[in-house]
């Protein structure tokens, strides 16, 4: 009898010791993971900490499977990220911790070729309609605050974002010919001179002749593939007429698409640089179309 | 409680029925054996009792009659259970629900859905049915689907185990990473519906929700023509038409007064 009672206590004693352990010691959830600057959760640029908080969360819920625990475009999910046509790709790295050598370089902006960073508009509209041909879904239900606490909490991830202006972007409009033949023909002659070298000839089948730029990511074996799109069998990333006007006007950061190179054309020949481009796109989908038909 | 069933959900009401049947079966078990067991206990207390029977009582026997109901209340349940899921899995394939839409005058919709930790991405094929060609586009956490169609979802997951449930339309189904599952439902009318991950899949799985939003046919076509490239003459002005709140339906406004012309400064303003 006395013996069952010793043992009972003993076995009480762990059970209360497992619990006042199990009560010291830290949870390490993932969030404690996300490494922001300072370590901290900090107001910037006069957003409030609450907001920044709040982008965080949300950070953590939407955009951290792929933009990776560090926010240093590491994806969580063991198998990586994959475009449409099958490259392997990276999410945009916040935090300037890998590629691009302490910078944080957005592509889609109106900053364009030269700039790093990208206004919150920018942010917003690549946020709300998503990257076409990569995992990046366009999150259109999110609600304006909720935009603004994600793009407060990015702007959290690099102090670059403290004296970062943003550039107004300029008035375009959109010409009411677009998609028409003769747009499509100057396009296609201007396509000739110009973006050949990177992008290849796609209607003849020519590949390009620049090697394709490569940005290794430091302790790790993954290498980011900056390819020319391939316009014939790769959707655009934004399809909108707006976005493909400003990536060639602009340029894209962080990449070899420098705007300089075709700075004497006048934006209405960049207009039918676009409608070629759309052309590429329908045909593409028509021949894919067709071969899916056949089989 | 469960919420009420979304007008129009073709087979919600086989899953209810399967509810309700096992609810009410097992309240009547329930209830009946917890009455045998009071009054053994109280009949056969100690000091009435005191050694133990060497056999049961007549009444006792009889009980064998309880087993039978019980048997026969497996019976209805297990086949009414078949039915519903012949009904739901294994006889709706794509054929036969194409064949119904075709009949109805109703639509067919393909989505792929992708369970990540921890958000729905929702794979729409574009304007030409064709998944994998240059006009797919993928929304995040927002589904969108046209009223009166048979909204058919193929299901895979890229991490963990998930789970897709929208419990208006009583569709509920694991996601699975490799694999690809299938379920569907119909809609009817326009609404907004919750959609929700019910598989614990880690420590943000209550925040792993969705909205599905039934548009009408107008809205829908739209939609898809904003989203496919494709389409000349769709301008980003016309975007966030149904995107809700004053700021968007002003752009939308603005940018048909313009007719397929808009300025940068509406594009912002979205």
């Amino acid at each position: 009898m006395r013996t069952w009672w010793l043992l009972s206590l003993g076995a009480l004693v762990v059970v209360v010791l497992i619990i006042v352990g199990a009560l010291l010691k830290r949870p390490s959830y993932p969030e404690g993971d996300v490494v922001l600057v300072g370590k901290r959760v900090r107001a910037s640029g006069g957003q409030s900490a609450d907001l920044v908080e709040r982008g965080r969360q949300l950070y953590i819920a939407m955009c951290m499977t792929c933009h990776g625990r560090q926010a240093n475009g590491l994806p969580v999910t063991p198998e990586g990220l994959r475009t449409q046509v099958g490259e392997p790709i990276l999410a945009r790295d916040f935090t300037g911790q890998t590629h691009t050598a302490g910078k944080v370089v957005f592509k889609y902006t109106w900053q364009g070729w030269g700039g790093e960073f990208a206004s919150d508009e920018d942010l917003k509209h690549v946020i709300r309609e998503g990257l076409r041909g990569t995992p990046m879904p366009g999150f259109e239900g999110l609600s304006e605050e909720d935009l603004d606490a994600l793009v407060a909490y990015i702007k959290s991830l690099h102090p670059g974002w403290k004296t970062f202006q943003s550039p107004s972007p300029p008035s375009v409009r959109v010409p009411s010919d677009l998609d028409a033949t003769h747009r499509i023909e100057e396009g296609r002659a201007l396509f000739q001179q110009k973006c050949v070298t990177c992008h290849g000839d796609p209607e003849s089948g020519r590949p390009p002749i620049a090697q394709p730029l490569q940005w290794y990511y430091p302790g790790t074996d993954s290498v980011l593939m900056v390819t020319a799109r391939d316009f014939l069998h790769e959707p655009l990333r934004l399809p909108d007429p707006v976005d493909v006007f400003r990536t060639i006007r602009k340029g894209i950061g962080g990449t070899t698409m420098n705007p300089q190179t075709w700075a004497e054309l006048t934006d209405d020949q960049i207009w039918s640089l676009v409608s070629y481009i759309r052309y590429l796109q329908r045909q593409g989908q028509e021949k894919k179309q067709l071969a899916q038909n056949q089989e | 409680m469960r919420p009420d069933l979304a007008e129009g959900s073709e087979v919600g009401w086989l899953v209810d029925t399967a509810i309700d049947i096992v609810t009410i079966g097992i309240i009547v078990v329930g209830v009946l054996s917890f009455i045998i067991f009071i009054y053994a206990l109280i009949r056969y207390r100690r000091t009435r009792q005191p050694f133990a029977l060497r056999e049961a009582p007549v009444w006792l026997r009889r009980i064998v009659y309880l087993d039978i109901a019980v048997l026969l209340f497996d019976l209805t349940l297990l086949s009414f259970n078949l039915y519903a899921w012949h009904e739901i899995m294994i006889d709706a394939d794509d054929q036969y629900l194409l064949r119904k839409a075709q009949e109805e005058g109703a639509g067919f919709v393909r989505v792929q859905v992708v369970g990540r930790q921890f958000f729905w991405a929702f794979i729409y094929p574009g304007a030409d049915q064709t998944f994998g060609t240059t006009d797919d586009y993928t929304t995040g956490n927002i589904m969108i689907v046209p009223e009166n169609s048979y909204v058919v979802v193929d299901l895979t997951a890229k991490d963990v185990l998930h789970s897709f449930f929208i419990p208006e339309f009583r569709v509920k189904y694991d996601a699975i990473p490799g694999q690809r599952t299938r379920v569907w439902f119909k809609t009817t009318e326009p609404g907004t519906y919750e959609i929700a991950c019910a598989e614990l899949c880690g420590d943000k799985h209550y925040d792993m929700r969705a909205v599905l939003r039934v548009v009408s046919q107008e809205e829908w076509e739209a939609w898809v023509a904003r989203r496919s490239n494709g389409v000349p003459g769709i301008v980003s002005g016309t975007l966030h038409a149904f995107g809700g709140g004053e700021h968007r339906q002003k752009s939308f406004s603005s940018s048909l007064s313009h007719s397929g012309s808009v300025s940068v400064q509406e594009l912002s303003a979205n």
